[in-house]
This record gives C-alpha cells, sequence and structure tokens, in this order.
C-alpha cells in the first residue's frame, strides 16, 4: 500500500531554493509564453469569425444606403482593404495594446472596456466567494452520507437548480424580492442592495455544480484508507469530515472553482442584461449586435488576459498545495 | 498509526490558505483595475498629437487629449470612469425615469442614428428643425415656417429666442453648420443622417432665416429635416464629434449630467423654449423586456419602453397605463422574384397569399386588436397613403383559385429568413402567417437569422430561399422609400416590377407636394395589384407607465418629454 503521508511528504528543504529557482520560475515564464501564443489565437480567430459574421459598414450605414455610400464608409474604416492587410494592421496595433476607436461612439475602444470590467471583477468576486462559502459547507454535509434521506432529498434539490438556466432564477428573485416584497432593487448597480439580486442569481447557477462535485470527492474520501485509519485512531465523524477527508476533497474542487471565475469573467452575460449591470457581458452583448469589432477585440482582449491569470493562479496554487505536482514536474 | 498524523492538519492550513489568497487575490485585482479607469473627461478636435487641455463648456471644465481618430487629429476625450448608474429613489417627485432597451450606440453624437433606440433619449436634449405630429402632418419645430420658393429652393424661418443648453444663441448659423457638416465634413457625410439629406447642394442664411439649395427638385426636404438634430456650431467646433458625444449640448427640454455605461442622468434645461415640467430625468438601458416590467412594478422606472403583449399580460391595469401606439411601419414577408425560378414569379400566387392569411385574427389575438391589417406598404399616417384601397379579404378559397390558375393547384414550399425580437409579437405573428398558408396548401419554411446577417443578405440579394422578413419603413412618414425598396432600383434589387419605374420617377421629379401624392397614390395602386410583399400588419408600440406618470404621449416613438409630470 501507498503511505498517503508519503504522497504529500514535503520537499527536502536542501530542494526548495532548486524548486522555486527552476521549477516554479520556470513554468511561471512559460506561462508568459503561453498568454503571448494564446492572445494572438485568441486574437486572430475573433478577427476571421467577426469578419465573417457581417459588415459593419452596412449597419453604419442603414438599409436605406446606397452601395456607393456603403463603400464610402468602407474606405473611411479601412474595411475596403483586403483581408490580410487588415489583419497585420490589426495585430501590429493591438501589439500596442492600441484596438483603435468604437465605430458606433468614436470612442477608444479600449478605455470602454477598461471603464466597464470592474463592475464585472467586482460581481464576479462576490458571487464566486458566496458560492464557497455555500458549495463547501453544503457539499461536505452532503458527501459525508450521501445515503441518508434527508441528505437525498436536498441532493435532489440541487440537482434540480444545477438545470435551473440563470436568466429563470434571475427573474424569479427579482419577481419575488424586488416586485412582491420590495426589499431589493431589480436593476442598476446603485447601493449595497443592488448588489444581492445579482450576486445570487450568479451563485446560484454556480453553487450547485461545486456542490455535488465536492459532495462526490467527500463521499469517495470517506472511503479511503487513511479515513478508516483515522476512524481506527478514535477521530470523530466531524473530525474525519473537517480534518481528512474535505481537505483531500477540496483539492479536487479548487479547479473548478477556478474555472467558475473565469467563466464569470469572461462575462455573466444574461445576468448582466437581466439586471442592467453596467459590465462588460452587457458592453460584449451591444457590441457584437452593432458588429464593433474594435470593442469587441479589446473586450475579448482583456477577458483572456484574466482568465490566463485566473487559471495560471489556481495552478500555482495547486502546486503549493499538492507536492505530487511539484514532484511530477521534476 | 502515524501515517495521517501531522500532514492532513498542515495541508488543510495550506489549502484555507489558498483560500484566502485566491479572494485577496480577486479583491485586490477588481480594486486595482477599478482605480486603473480613466477619470472622466471629454474630448475634441486638434493639431498636435498627445497634447493635453482643459477647456470649459458651460459649468463643466473638460480634460482633453489630442489624438489620431479615423486619420483625423481630434482632441479626445478619454472614457469617464463608470460610476454607479444613478437610479433616483422611487418615490422622489419631479424625477422622469424610463427603462429602454439600449442607449444610443453612438451616445450622445445625433448623427450616427436614425430612430430607435437613439431617439428615446435625443428627443431630450436635442431638437429638429420640423417634427411630425400623430397624425402625420409636418408641424413646426426649431423652424416655425418653410417655404418651397422654387424646384430646388426652399426657405425656412428660424423660431426667436431659442438657446443652446451652453448659452450659444439658436439662429441661422446654428443651422448652415449642422447641415454643412452633414453634407461636405469628410466625416459627416458618410453618417446614418447624412443618407437622408445628401440632395442639399448648398445652405445659407443669416439671422432667423435659411436658404436651403438642392440638387434635385424636392419637395419633402422638410420631411427629411425631421431626422436632423441641431446642434450647436462652436461647441461642436470646440468638442469635435468625439467629445460631444460625451457632452451632448442641444436645445431640447434636458441636458446630460452624466452619460454612464447603462445610464444617462438628465437635469432640466429650464431656458429651453421647451422647458420641462420635471427636474430631472435619467434613462436607464434595461435590456430584457421582462425585466423591465419587473422594474417598472419595483418602482425603479416610470416608464417601460417597447415591450411585448406578453410581458403586459400580467401587468395590474389598476397601477399601470399600458398605451398601445400604431407605429407607421407594416411588418411584411418581401417576395424574392429575381433570382431564378420560383412560384412567386406568378402574379396570381403572389395575390393568392395575400387572400390567404388571417390579418384580424392576428390583430386582434396578437396585437392586443390594436394594430391594423395591411393592405399597403403604407399605414394612414404615411405621406402617400392610399385611403382607396380595400383590404384583403381573408378568402382561402379565393386563394385556392388563384394558386390552381397559376398552376399549383396543390401548393409548394417556400422559405424565409427572418428576423424577431424588433416588434411585438412578431415571432407569433410570422408563425400565424405559416399556419394560415398552411391552410391552402403552401409550406412556409421560417429561418430566423440575426439582423447582421440579415444586412448582408439584403445588401447582396443573397437570399437562399424564395422571400424574406422586411418592414415597410420610412423615417420621413415619406411613401417613396419602402415603395422605392420593392423596385427595379431598389438597392436590394429583389424584386423587379417594371410598371413602377415610370411612376417612381414621377414621385422623384414631383415639384409639388400634391403632384408627390398623386404618384405615391399611383404607386401604391400598382403595388396593391401586383404585391411585392404579402403585407401583414401596421404595427404598434406598446408602452407601460407608473399610474403617477401624466402627459405622456408618443408620437412615433418621438416622446414631447416637455409635457410630462410624474406626481
Amino acid at each position: 500500500m501507498t503511505l498517503h503521508s508519503e504522497k504529500l511528504s514535503p520537499p527536502p528543504a536542501t530542494s526548495g531554493v532548486r524548486w522555486w529557482g527552476n521549477s516554479f520560475v520556470r513554468v511561471i515564464l512559460g506561462r508568459v509564453g503561453q498568454l503571448a501564443v494564446l492572445l494572438w489565437g485568441v486574437s486572430t480567430l475573433l478577427f476571421f469569425l467577426l469578419r465573417f459574421a457581417g459588415d459593419p459598414a452596412l449597419i453604419m450605414a442603414g438599409d436605406n444606403a446606397t452601395s456607393e455610400f456603403v463603400d464610402e464608409i468602407r474606405v473611411q474604416y479601412g474595411l475596403d482593404r483586403p483581408l490580410f492587410v487588415q489583419y497585420f494592421f490589426f495585430l501590429w496595433h493591438a501589439a500596442k495594446l492600441d484596438f483603435g476607436y468604437s465605430l458606433a461612439s468614436g470612442l477608444p475602444s479600449l478605455d470602454l472596456v477598461l471603464a466597464q470590467l470592474p463592475w464585472t471583477i467586482k460581481l464576479s468576486g462576490l458571487a464566486i466567494m458566496l458560492n464557497l462559502l455555500v458549495a463547501i459547507p453544503l457539499g461536505a454535509w452532503l458527501g459525508q452520507a450521501p445515503e441518508r434521506r434527508t441528505r437525498n432529498a436536498v441532493s435532489s434539490l440541487v440537482f434540480i437548480l444545477q438545470g435551473t438556466p440563470g436568466f429563470v432564477t434571475g427573474l424569479l428573485l427579482i419577481q419575488f424580492f424586488a416586485v412582491k416584497l420590495g426589499l431589493f432593487p431589480s436593476i442598476g448597480s446603485e447601493g449595497t442592495l443592488s448588489w444581492v439580486l445579482p450576486t445570487l442569481t450568479l451563485t446560484a447557477f454556480l453553487a450547485p455544480r461545486l456542490t455535488r462535485v465536492l459532495a462526490s470527492n467527500v463521499a469517495e474520501a470517506m472511503q479511503t484508507d487513511f479515513v478508516r485509519t483515522a476512524r481506527a485512531a478514535g477521530a470523530s465523524e466531524s473530525q474525519v469530515l473537517v480534518r481528512h477527508a474535505l481537505p483531500n476533497a477540496l483539492l479536487g474542487t479548487a479547479a473548478l472553482a477556478g474555472s467558475q471565475l473565469s467563466y464569470l469573467l469572461s462575462g455573466a452575460i444574461i445576468t448582466e442584461t437581466i439586471f442592467a449591470w453596467p459590465g462588460l457581458g452587457l458592453l460584449l452583448i451591444d457590441s457584437v449586435r452593432t458588429l464593433d469589432f474594435p470593442v469587441v477585440q479589446a473586450s475579448v482582449f482583456v477577458v483572456a488576459c484574466f482568465v490566463f491569470f485566473v487559471n495560471t493562479s489556481v495552478e500555482m496554487l495547486f502546486r503549493i498545495l499538492d507536492p505530487r505536482l511539484k514532484q511530477r514536474t521534476k | 498509526m502515524q501515517v495521517n498524523a501531522g500532514q492532513p492538519k498542515k495541508r488543510r492550513t495550506l489549502i484555507f490558505r489558498g483560500l484566502i489568497a485566491v479572494m485577496t487575490t480577486a479583491l485586490f485585482v477588481s480594486g486595482t483595475v477599478a482605480q486603473a479607469a480613466p477619470s472622466p473627461k471629454a474630448g475634441a478636435a486638434c493639431s498636435k498629437a498627445e497634447a493635453k487641455v482643459t477647456v470649459k463648456s458651460g459649468k463643466k471644465a473638460l480634460k482633453l487629449t489630442c489624438a489620431k481618430v479615423k486619420g483625423h487629429l481630434i482632441w479626445v476625450a478619454a472614457i469617464p470612469k463608470v460610476k454607479k448608474p444613478v437610479v433616483a429613489p422611487a418615490k422622489l417627485g419631479g424625477n422622469f425615469r424610463v427603462g429602454v432597451a439600449a442607449l444610443p450606440t453612438g451616445k450622445g453624437n445625433p448623427f450616427v442614428g436614425i430612430g430607435t433606440p437613439g431617439i428615446y433619449t435625443m428627443a431630450a436634449i436635442y431638437d429638429s428643425l420640423v417634427t411630425i405630429n400623430e397624425e402625420g402632418d409636418l408641424v413646426p419645430s426649431l423652424a416655425t415656417k418653410w417655404n418651397q420658393t422654387s424646384d430646388t429652393s426652399w426657405t425656412l424661418t428660424l423660431r426667436d429666442g431659442v438657446t443652446f443648453s451652453n448659452g450659444e444663441k439658436f439662429d441661422a448659423s446654428s443651422v448652415v453648420s449642422t447641415l454643412s457638416y452633414l453634407t461636405q465634413d469628410p466625416v459627416g457625410a458618410k453618417t446614418i443622417v447624412a443618407a437622408e439629406v445628401n440632395n442639399i447642394s448648398s445652405v445659407s442664411g443669416s439671422g432667423n432665416t435659411v436658404t436651403i439649395t438642392t440638387k434635385t427638385a424636392d419637395s419633402i426636404l422638410p420631411r427629411k429635416l425631421t431626422v436632423v438634430w441641431m446642434v450647436a456650431p462652436k461647441a461642436w467646433q470646440t468638442l469635435g464629434a468625439a467629445g460631444y458625444a460625451l457632452t451632448p449640448i442641444g436645445t431640447g427640454p434636458f441636458t446630460v449630467t452624466e452619460w454612464g455605461a447603462t445610464a444617462i442622468s438628465l437635469q432640466a434645461n429650464k431656458a429651453s423654449w421647451r422647458s420641462p415640467k420635471v427636474d430631472t430625468m435619467q434613462v436607464l438601458q434595461i435590456p430584457d423586456p421582462t425585466a423591465r416590467i419587473q422594474a417598472l412594478q419595483s418602482g425603479q422606472i416610470d416608464l417601460a419602453v417597447q415591450v411585448g403583449p406578453d410581458e403586459t399580460s400580467e401587468v395590474d391595469r389598476k397601477k399601470f397605463q399600458v398605451v398601445y401606439d400604431s407605429f407607421p411601419q407594416v411588418m411584411s414577408l418581401a417576395f424574392i422574384t429575381t433570382k431564378g425560378d420560383s412560384p412567386l414569379l406568378k402574379k396570381e400566387v403572389r395575390l393568392a397569399l395575400n387572400y390567404a392569411i388571417n390579418r384580424d385574427s392576428i390583430v386582434n389575438n396578437l396585437l392586443g386588436g390594436k394594430g391594423t391589417a395591411a393592405n399597403q406598404g403604407s399605414t394612414k399616417l404615411v405621406f402617400g397613403y392610399n385611403s382607396n384601397l380595400s383590404k384583403y379579404p381573408y378568402d382561402p378559397t379565393k386563394a385556392k383559385a388563384l394558386l390552381a390558375t397559376a398552376g399549383f393547384p396543390t401548393g409548394f414550399s417556400i422559405s424565409a429568413d427572418v428576423t424577431v425580437g424588433s416588434f411585438p409579437a412578431d415571432a407569433d405573428i410570422y408563425q400565424a402567417v405559416a399556419r394560415d398558408l398552411k391552410r391552402i396548401g403552401v409550406t412556409l419554411l421560417l429561418r430566423q437569422i440575426p439582423f447582421s446577417e440579415w444586412l448582408g443578405l439584403y445588401s447582396t440579394n443573397g437570399w437562399k430561399g424564395q422571400a424574406f422578413g422586411l418592414s415597410w419603413n420610412s423615417n420621413t412618414l415619406d411613401a417613396r422609400r419602402a415603395i422605392g425598396l420593392f423596385s427595379c432600383s431598389g438597392p436590394g434589387k429583389f424584386f423587379c416590377n417594371e410598371d413602377m419605374t415610370p411612376v417612381l420617377t414621377e414621385i422623384d421629379n414631383a415639384s409639388s407636394e400634391s403632384a408627390r401624392k398623386a404618384a405615391l397614390l399611383k404607386a401604391a395602386e400598382i403595388n396593391y395589384n401586383n404585391p411585392p410583399a404579402l403585407y401583414i400588419v401596421g404595427q404598434v408600440d406598446i408602452n407601460v407607465l407608473g399610474s403617477a406618470v401624466k402627459g405622456f404621449k408618443n408620437v412615433n416613438r418621438y416622446f414631447p418629454y416637455e409635457k410630462i409630470t410624474v406626481r
């Protein structure tokens, strides 16, 4: 039998400097390289997808415009040039973080994105924290003894919640808490209370999934040898859960929580639309509707950077928390 | 037994520390980014790149940076840091809050969009020279009189004592400046509004009199001027289009105090010739129609603009006013006859389809009885509407007979590309049409596409099916535009009836309003007897008001905000 303690044993003190000096820095540098490739790939894909999605000159000109008028608009915005010329022009400027000006408003597109990004980040941060606060205890409780009747019922409820679309939850929350009870605002971001319903909506969408994964991991951990050993040593059920099963189960769910944060940062579009939240999701929807290429490109660029940052942070965290990963990369 | 003795505790501590680190990092990053967002600024035109300057506009100090925009060096306003959208408490007197689906795409620049969504905001800030009332007639706005002095010349008399919100006087120079920008400026002449007035060759004037000369005879120039909002010439010169977009200045009843990401805050312009009765106003972007109704029900807005019949079905009529208004736009399925073989090439088939649908049922069941059964591309409000034409009766028997005459006794299948979500119940209406056509043996396959794809197919006549959704609309409430779309010379070129060509020439060359009207009536009759489309219904707008709101009126989506009071 492979002893659990062997898997988690810390590296010898002498290897610590080498690990940080070589492996960790190497990983970070590798990630920066990956980020550059990722940004190039995402930008390129988006550039061509957007061009095939439609002609912004037509939207700017309107459906009453003559073809000559539309052509003049294409010339004005450089849309008449060959696609690859437009692409290299875009890449050159994107490398300098210059995404051009919004076709709709004529304002710098990156500034438009940065102005709305904080609202999405703050809402995402709140939602992910509430998500963890709900999912960790609930998942641990459900996973501890999944066969019990009460927990089975709660498990079914969590399953139903997982299948409920976010917009349905959002509209129901508004109807009950804003329209019927008048406790919270249904739109906007004015005041602390206005954060409640959007945060709850996002949490209601995220928490069931995390809860179920954690419950499954905890249930699995409860059957392992080290848990049996802990029981034999006289640990109470709560001690077994909190000290032995849960920490192991959390390792797996941390990855999911990281990907959920990435999902939120990429724009909780529906939630932002329903609550008229001034975040990136709403900006993206408006920009796509009007084929405002520069704003869409700047938005996706910024989101890709943040998602990468979050994913890399989670991975680094894993390396610190789980020495097995460190040993594999040696 | 020493296997797990010390490690789990240490690892648990590490895990929890790690989680705390992630949360702290997220909060730190959000705070950092929030601080990194630029401060509020506005912008204008300039000559030296990267130069910075602070200008005063009214009581505001604007910090500007010179940058290259679309090939031109102009003063550019940095995007203001998004502040919390101001949603005032529900029971503040003198505050009017409007919930709309979208804010103007070009922010406060009045020349980059016509109609919705911009008009709901622009009508609070700007005025046009002439406007159209609920009967479809031209009425004075900033111009009190207009006369056609020759086939190609118009003289306008401007309203006395009007000032812009920054104190500039409105006079002939304002009109000359605005129209010159739209007809001569390399950027202005490419805007969507410019396309409506591109027949203007010169504008001149002094004091309160303006003379406009057109390239060809233009008997409806005043109608075209209804889509041109007047801007303050000195402010426009100073701020440029980008700066003006952030700090719009007009002669309307309100001035913008803050233009946020999802909300625009305005305050009363007491010096306006349309001085409002409320002190402040907010235009709030609430994209989802159900959310707009819920915001109204929860007291966060006073007016929910453009909602559907489904959203209003649960609204308590004792507490809220549901206002239906006809909108001068006819929903139709355009027939494609210029792309190879199709049953729709035959006139009898096109007539048969028009006899096959039960328009009254659609109006009564899907539009709450407020729409109109369409028999032409115009509604009563539109100049050129032919009231002598009778309705197409709902007559499936006659439709089947016409199909048999055309050689299709058992019917046929066609497909149509449509966009939905633009008008109340449009998806349901298309389904009802398909159901009715099925009864005469015609299978209509509907393909829903996004508007951007629709525009691309429309501009290239790249349709794969035999029909597509196209509304007969007119920004200037003149029937010529829509008739032109369905002609041999239309931009889409999807339908061609040579009989219409000389009539269109007659319309375009008409030197008087009466001559033009006669030609338009003739065109409507041609399109009635040889329909280029399956006319469905005249559309409606549904707006819902809080009971405290009085004086609301919807004049073709132009809301006279100055008449509104909120108890």
